[in-house]
């Protein structure tokens, strides 16, 4: 019996000193989750550092990171759930899609109701075309953060092979055809193997197009001024980018992996050879320039091309922004504010950009680093920005929000590859994917209420 | 010597359960509190739920009520007696046909009600449709005769099994030995059903709270979609594939990997091997394999071999195969498992006296080997088949996504589509339609509980356990 007791007590005091653990000593925490937690990943390091130097100047209020999933889905999922049970955490990353939900979730409080004064006031530096992505109802709603756009990535030997000119890349629709017309007849040994353009099967490139024409994606301003309850697939912008893929599929120079939003996938076939031109995320710069030389590849980077010399609107921008939940104590929510606006100044922004290839949303960064000579030294930057730069600035830039949006975006896709597979009429597609995507938004206008 | 051994072991153990209890219960005291406070507050509740159920019938039209109550009645009155009949093991007792019919009767109200309660008899409203109206009754008649059925056949086990008195001092001690299991499920599966019924119920978008009631609008969507349609063709077709491929594949390979040979136990352990891997990660490897576009290693080899580059992902009836082959590799090596364990406990004396007979190697199996592995091919039958319907989500997801698209812009579902795919996307992506996915699980559960069924039904029934 002895013994037992003995036992007992030394587990228990083992078990004792385990609890305490959890106990922190600063009386305001607060939680940021965010996408970049995969193992490698270095930008997490950048974020640690930001908020070190936040919670040396607050020293009550204690910033813990952490990274559920490096999936947006999963992530804004997750958080959603745990609001439910009055447990989120103050701050999540929420993908650029996603913001029609996270804005009928009703567990969100808008930024700018709880922004000071002078934090409003430093919201004139952030760049116009983020800001408009994240107001709804002519309110901001969260904090453009990790932003980013779709860019050229070509081959300049191939281009030089095919006698054209590297550092002439293709600007619209049309060069971009001429190109593919000159790489194709390559002879077989230095042609392409698979095609001579490639990008993932994602809606994401055609929503540029259509906003490069001042052309709205779904209804209501994009669905700013209400909810979206019908989609424009069948406008004259959209078939217009739609017949030109249908073109350069037909005549067998696009290509893709045969899975949709293969983005990893597309980058790899363009790296080794397969195509001579691809498009993807300017967040890829630093990884495309780090496996051309891996490769072999001489890498060339453009702006995205444009359907004509006509679309001079500019596209959109991507990328996800920091929300502040619902449901904590005041000094919890004004300390979430506050890191937000302290991770999004002009010294944190600078440091992120550089760190993570994220466009910079100040004004101020930008003219700092040009200063700096920064953009001199990394031209590929400067495309991403100019391009960043070009646009509008009106309600087609700002991109749509949609509630069903893996619904209505998964039809768009289903009918694209249904145009390049199947070989269905473009006009047929485009009409039955917005038959499904327009039901989508009603029955999800009638199950939100309005 | 023993004794005291036994008894010291039985404290040991106690011991270390309690002490893991305790640890368990200090450091995640956070979750146990919540647990208790969310158990508390449900037994709380549990007069208050009356409440609302008194209140719920009051406030019911009877007019609404009456067509089940009545339905109910004769249902359950009708079975529990039949039942009796059927089941009775006891032909001696007295057999008491108004005491029977009053029970089956209540029984079969409480069976009838449980789905009014649940629909809100929203079936037997005036403006239900004729389908949902016939649907409901139906449904109403399935209730009302389940609980009956249940309740003789609990009676007649309970009549028919022999004394078990002395296996426990006190009668309470089994079942409090039974709650943690129970509580476990209760939580784990029966509150989340009932929650899922519910839901299939409502319009609700994933991961928003707000939620309205639709009646079975659900299952009539379902039923009307051609989409969902054809992807129960398309699950039924895939299920075939795999599991016959995969039953076949392994047999063969088990029988050759269960050869007298040099470094067996590394060919067997290797074999084993896919199945440590999840079918995501299974189907991460093969669309390593089959990319289309430049990126993929078949299309490497193929294209610089024989000059053709099949679109293994783009063409409908190729990427059923890749899907099939991906959940087919998959799940070989728990076939394989299960078929050398099965190959080693033939009996060597009967092949040998087969050998004798004259009978060659190929009589030796057919006749011998695979008729005495038929216990083992009924399990794995059952289980590849669960599989199919459950498990390939992952390889579709990471393979095709459902696609490639039939019909413009996939008006006609996908090639790969399957059901727990369809689920899947339904139930979990952000804005999509939860409640709809909700109906979906429950035609899916229906589906599968069926076929496994029918499989013990027809199957089984042929099979004869040696030993």
């Amino acid at each position: 019996m002895k013994r037992i007791a003995l036992v007992l007590s030394l587990i228990v005091s083992l078990a004792l000193g385990i609890a305490p653990l959890a106990a922190q000593d600063r009386p305001i925490q607060i939680e940021m989750v965010h996408i970049f937690g995969s193992e490698q990943d270095s930008r997490v390091e950048v974020i640690q550092a930001a908020a070190d130097a936040f919670m040396a100047a607050n020293p009550d209020v204690q910033v813990t990171l952490s990274s559920p999933s490096t999936d947006y889905t999963e992530l804004f999922n997750g958080a959603l759930l745990a609001a439910g049970q009055g447990s989120a955490p103050e701050v999540v990353l929420v993908e650029e899609g996603l913001t029609q939900l996270a804005y009928d979730s009703q567990l969100f409080l808008a930024i700018e109701d709880l922004a000071s004064v002078e934090q409003i006031a430093s919201l004139e530096d952030v760049l116009p075309s983020l800001l408009n992505f994240y107001r709804i109802d002519g309110k901001l709603w969260s904090m453009p953060w990790n932003a980013s756009n779709p860019i050229l990535y070509y081959n300049r030997g191939m281009f030089e092979a095919a006698g054209l000119d590297p550092d002439a890349p293709p600007v619209t629709f049309e060069e971009i055809l001429t190109a593919c017309a000159a790489i194709m007849a390559l002879p077989d040994d230095t042609r392409p193997s698979a095609g001579c353009i490639n990008w993932p099967m994602s809606t994401w490139f055609f929503e540029q197009w259509v906003a490069m024409q001042n052309g709205l994606f779904v209804n209501n301003d994009n669905g700013r001024m209400a909810r979206a309850t019908e989609v424009l697939f069948t406008s004259p912008e959209m078939t217009r980018a739609v017949d030109w893929f249908t073109e350069l599929s037909a005549n067998g120079y696009f290509t893709y992996s045969g899975t949709a939003n293969d983005f990893n996938g597309e980058g790899q076939a363009f790296l080794g050879g397969s195509t001579a031109m691809t498009i993807n995320s300017t967040a890829g710069i630093s990884l495309f320039q780090r496996f051309s030389g891996v490769f072999g590849v001489d890498l060339g980077i453009a702006a995205l091309p444009t359907p004509g010399a006509d679309a001079t609107n500019g596209g959109t921008v991507g990328g996800g922004s920091l929300w502040v939940t619902a449901g904590h104590t005041d000094e919890e929510t004004q300390a979430a504010v506050n890191f937000i606006f302290f991770l999004t100044d002009t010294a944190q922004d600078m440091a992120w950009h550089q760190g993570s290839g994220y466009f910079p949303i100040r004004q101020s960064s930008i003219d700092q680093l040009t200063t700096d000579g920064w953009f001199d030294e990394n031209p590929a930057f400067g495309i991403a920005l100019e391009q960043l730069q070009a646009q509008a600035g009106n309600v087609a830039n700002a991109g749509a929000v949609i509630g069903p949006a893996p619904e209505v975006r998964g039809a768009l896709i289903a009918a694209l590859q249904s145009i390049v597979d199947q070989g269905e009429d473009p006009a047929a597609a485009l009409e039955a994917a917005k038959a499904q995507a327009d039901a989508a938004l009603v029955d999800y206008n009638a199950a939100v209420g309005g | 010597m023993s004794a005291a051994l036994e008894r010291l072991g039985g404290r040991t153990a106690l011991v270390l359960v309690a002490a893991f209890a305790l640890w368990f219960t200090i450091s995640e005291w956070a979750g146990v509190q919540r647990f208790i406070t969310w158990f508390v507050a449900g037994v709380g509740a549990l007069p208050i739920s009356l409440q609302t159920v008194a209140a719920y019938y009051t406030a019911t039209p009877f007019s609404q009520l009456l067509p089940s109550l009545i339905i109910g009645a004769l249902v359950g009155a009708f079975v529990y007696v039949m039942a009796g009949r059927l089941l009775s093991t006891n032909k001696r007792a007295a057999y008491v046909l108004p005491l029977q019919l009053i029970v089956g009767a209540l029984l079969g109200l409480v069976g009838g009600q449980l789905f009014g309660y649940i629909t809100q008899h929203c079936t037997y409203a005036p403006d239900a449709g004729v389908g949902v109206g016939i649907a409901g009754l139906v449904l109403t008649g399935l209730m009302a005769a389940a609980l009956p059925a249940l309740v003789a056949n609990l009676t007649r086990l309970r009549d028919s099994q022999v004394s078990n008195a002395g296996y426990f001092k006190s009668p309470l001690l089994p079942y409090l030995l039974l709650v943690p299991t129970l509580l476990s499920l209760l939580l784990f599966l029966y509150y989340p059903s009932i929650q899922t019924v519910s839901l299939s119920l409502t319009s609700r978008r994933f991961p928003l709270p707000q939620e309205r009631f639709v009646c079975l609008n659900n299952y009539v969507t379902l039923a009307g979609d051609a989409i969902y349609q054809n992807a129960f063709v398309t699950t039924l077709l895939i299920t075939v594939l795999i599991v016959l491929f995969s039953l076949a594949v392994s047999l063969a390979i088990a029988v050759l990997a269960s050869q007298k040979l040099r470094g067996a136990t590394v060919y067997r352990t290797l074999l084993i091997w896919p199945f440590a891997l999840s079918p995501v990660v299974a189907g991460t490897v093969f669309l390593a394999m089959f990319r289309e576009g430049g990126g993929g290693l078949i299309n490497f080899f193929t294209g610089a071999l024989f000059g053709v580059e099949p679109n293994w992902l783009r063409d409908a009836s190729l990427a059923r195969f890749v899907v099939v082959l991906a959940s087919v590799w998959n799940i070989l090596g728990f076939n394989i498992l299960f078929y050398i364990a099965g190959l080693q406990n033939v009996p060597k004396d009967l092949l040998e006296a087969a050998a004798i007979d004259g009978a060659n190697l190929v009589q030796r199996f057919w006749r011998i080997t695979f008729p005495l592995l038929a216990p083992f091919t009924f399990f794995l039958l059952v289980t590849n088949v669960t599989y199919s319907f459950y498990g390939v989500y992952g390889a579709v997801d990471t393979l095709t996504q459902g696609g490639p698209p039939m019909g413009p812009a996939g008006s006609l579902g996908g090639a790969t589509d399957v059901l727990i795919y369809k689920l899947y996307e339904d139930a979990f992506n952000p804005g999509s339609p939860a409640g709809l996915a909700a109906a979906q699980a429950l035609v899916l559960f229906v589906l599968v509980a069926g076929i496994t069924l029918l499989q013990f039904r027809y199957v089984e029934q042929r099979i004869t356990y040696s030993e």
